[in-house]
């Protein structure tokens, strides 16, 4: 029944395969780690000394590097000497236990001599984060640009460029009612005879000659001529008076509208005046703009991160079929038991390192990293502590539990002794030149959901007022800067349905409205002095513009009047005694006719 | 070269080399290989069954051909009835608990869908393939062997010089 060639054939295959592992495994499943974990990460995974003992159920490493696939010139982290436990016999269920892993050494984001960059085989993503304020949205940035904008309120020039004058349209309708004037009066003047008319007038007057008065006919049509250009001279003294009298009335009410302007123009100065003691600015919750944005973005970091996790953990546990299955593939349906052990459970990472060189540590433990929670029943614990070059010392504890109807996160991280040196807070244009912060946050993430706490202390804050790079501030900025010396700052985040809702106070709501307010009183004055000057220049000025524009038309209209009433009283006088001349020059006789022929005209 | 050999060993099998049933045991086996994905532990299993138990090297060879490639064609079937098994019928529930979590069995991977079907569907037909070959093999030897003899095609494999030469190698071998 049993082939005696082919035991042998089995035998033989079987020592083989127990002796090419002995020689080669360590560096086949090392080379195997390496590329799978490179595929992974998207960077260079190198490891150092793997070696693996069935006997002892144990696998070590001397150093496992994984780079930085977003900055490949650093690395993600690097272990030291790693110990890691395995339960052998459940390997044969494909299942993987780890009671216990010892990572000594381990830090982060140290430099590599060469880059760990990879060719990538994935796709480029192309999914947007999830937000980047900064980037993304503009309403964020107008946010925070509002603060500049309403600063620079307080200064007198931008205040009054942007008040609203109404006394410049008031003075343009007053012109234009000078204009129609105008030209009612210049319609009237031209009624009046023009030169050439009253040279003819003044030729008339001239060629009356009483010493060829022969007759009492010819003293009769002297008389007549006399008489009709007397009349003709009365008319166009009525004419002129009453052009005159029409003038003098309409530019008598014009010359009281300089007083109207003034009263116009000190209004616009008097509103703009109530603005700046209204503040003319929001300074309601300055520290949200100040720190919501860079709040929210940190959360949403924390929530990538987490997705990941929530990503694997469900990955291991959908029964969803693979897309692009080939023959063989399947799908793997996994049964949950509480009697056996999930597919992975590392009960236990004991993290400690120590760089001298670089002052930073950190040490603690991650508890119950599985697949199946619901096997494991569970939470991973996370309890680590530490100090990092450039963050401070830190503590972060938390629980991780996916396998409830929904997936939960609770954490705690506070940070304290933050080196804030070259922080630039948003809204305010100087880098610190000194401070250290602490943090303090609490986040609990249920599905979709957050509610959580961040609590932020600065403190012995001194900006850099000379290192100002960006559009010229406000003095009040720089005086606020300059009197910050502590920030705390307390936001309260709720995230449901997608929205955040934060509400965020702090002692700089306070500080800006207080330094605003005092200087605006401490402003006030001079400010006022500035408006009051201005004020007064204006009103002169549109005064002398008016008075002069008035002035100008009345002179405009009266020389137009042309010869002045005096002199045509004189022509009139000239006629009356053209008229007695005449009247001597006849005789007794010549008289008594002329009398009768003069009653008949006279009459 | 290795086609004429085997069809060589073939003819000489099904005409007097092995039993019946070696030959038939053969065809069984290469039906689990052709019918089960091939990069797997049972197919392993299946590999070193051959090696060890007496039977017939190319009845498994041509069995696992045949199979191989019906079950390439009936592979979204293997995945439906595993999945099926798997899913669809409770009272199975508990014996892939112990499949899937004790240890060595786990590895046959009974909990993939595609992996099941094709393995339990090889199991259901085995008995019925293994007798119908044997009848088949019986068949062939009284009426068909003579004539198969005869024909053309296998004068022409025997007769050829390439036959001659791997004749004389095998003889020296």
């Amino acid at each position: 029944m049993f082939r005696r060639n082919g035991i042998i054939l089995l035998l033989t295959v079987v020592a083989f395969l127990l002796i090419l592992p002995t020689l080669f495994l360590d560096s086949i499943i090392e080379n195997y780690l390496e590329d799978y974990g490179s595929e992974q990460a998207g960077a260079l995974v190198e490891i150092e000394g793997l070696t693996i003992s069935f006997i002892h159920s144990k696998i070590e490493w001397d150093q496992l590097i994984v780079a930085d696939s977003e900055n490949p010139m650093l690395n993600l982290f690097e272990t030291g000497f790693t110990v890691m436990d395995i339960d052998i016999p459940l390997l044969f269920s494909r299942k993987l236990l780890v009671p216990n892993i010892e990572i000594l050494d381990l830090q982060f984001q140290t430099g590599r001599e060469k880059s760990g960059a990879i060719k990538k085989k994935t796709k480029k993503k192309t999914e947007k984060p999830v937000h980047s304020p900064d980037a993304e949205n503009p309403e964020d940035n107008q946010k925070n640009s509002e603060i500049q904008v309403n600063f620079e309120n307080v200064n007198v020039d931008s205040l009054i460029d942007k008040m609203e004058m109404k006394a410049p349209a008031k003075i343009d309708s007053l012109k234009s009612v000078y204009a129609n004037a105008s030209e009612q009066w210049h319609k009237e003047l031209d009624q009046l005879p023009d030169d050439q008319q009253l040279d003819l007038l003044e030729d008339r007057i001239n060629n009356i000659d009483y010493k060829q008065i022969k007759s009492a006919d010819d003293l009769k049509k002297i008389l007549s001529e006399v008489s009709d250009i007397k009349k003709e001279i009365r008319g166009i003294i009525d004419s002129n008076k009453e052009i005159k009298d029409m003038v003098s009335h309409q530019t008598k009410d014009f010359k009281r509208h300089p007083d109207l302007v003034k009263v116009w123009v000190e209004n616009d100065y008097d509103s703009a005046s109530e603005h700046l003691s209204s503040g003319g600015f929001s300074t309601e919750n300055l520290a949200r703009m100040i720190f919501g944005d860079e709040i929210i973005s940190q959360i949403e970091e924390y929530q990538s991160y987490l997705s990941k996790g929530r990503k694997y953990y469900t990955k291991f546990n959908s029964n969803e079929k693979s897309e692009d299955g080939q023959r063989g593939d399947g799908e793997d349906i996994y049964f949950e038991d509480m009697q056996y052990y999930p597919v992975a459970w590392i009960k236990n990472v004991q993290l400690s390192s120590s760089s001298k060189a670089k002052k930073s540590y950190i040490i603690g433990s991650v508890k119950d990293i599985s697949t199946h929670q619901q096997i494991t029943n569970l939470p991973i614990v996370i309890d680590v502590l530490g100090e990092a070059e450039g963050l401070g010392s830190y503590k972060g504890n938390g629980e991780i539990y996916y396998a409830g109807s929904d997936p939960r996160e609770d954490l705690e991280v506070s940070i304290s002794n933050i080196p804030l040196k070259g922080y630039e807070f948003k809204g305010l244009p100087f880098p610190l030149e000194n401070g250290t912060g602490e943090i303090q946050s609490s986040l609990h993430f249920l599905g979709d959901n957050l509610l959580g706490s961040v609590h932020f202390n600065a403190n012995q804050l001194e900006f850099n007022l000379d290192a100002e790079n960006k559009k010229q501030s406000s003095m009040i900025i720089r005086e606020i800067a300059q009197s910050i010396d502590n920030i705390d700052m307390q936001a309260e985040i709720e995230k449901s349905a997608g929205s955040f809702k934060t509400h965020i106070s702090s002692n700089l709501d306070d500080i800006f409205k207080s330094r605003i307010d005092d200087s605006i009183k401490a402003n006030k004055s001079g400010t006022n002095t500035q408006i009051a000057k201005r004020k007064a220049d204006d009103t002169q000025k549109y005064q002398d513009e008016i008075t002069s524009e008035v002035s100008q038309l009345e002179k405009q209209a009266l020389d137009k009047l042309g010869i002045s009433e005096a002199e045509y009283k004189d022509k009139l006088k000239q006629l009356d005694k053209l008229k007695k001349e005449a009247e001597k020059s006849i005789t007794n006789k010549q008289k008594k006719d002329l009398e009768k022929k003069l009653k008949n005209i006279f009459r | 070269m290795i086609w004429l050999k085997f069809f060589s060993k073939l003819l000489k099998a099904l005409q007097s080399g092995n039993s019946p049933k070696q030959l038939s045991a053969g065809f069984v086996l290469g039906m689990f290989l052709g019918m089960t994905p091939f990069l797997s532990l049972f197919s392993f299993i299946i590999i070193i069954i051959t090696i060890i138990l007496n039977v017939n090297i190319s009845m498994f060879i041509l069995g696992s051909l045949i199979f191989g490639i019906i079950g390439y064609i009936i592979d979204p079937l293997f995945h439906h009835f595993g999945y099926f098994l798997l899913i669809d019928v409770p009272a199975l529930e508990s014996l892939w608990i112990i499949c899937t979590n004790t240890p060595l069995l786990s590895l046959l991977r009974f909990n993939n869908t595609t992996n099941l079907g094709s393995i339990v569907t090889s199991f259901t037909f085995s008995i019925p393939v293994y007798f119908a070959t044997i009848f088949l093999v019986k068949k062939y030897r009284t009426r068909f062997g003579e004539k198969v003899n005869k024909l053309k095609i296998t004068k022409i494999i025997k007769g050829s010089k390439l036959y001659s030469i791997y004749q004389k190698i095998t003889l020296v071998g």
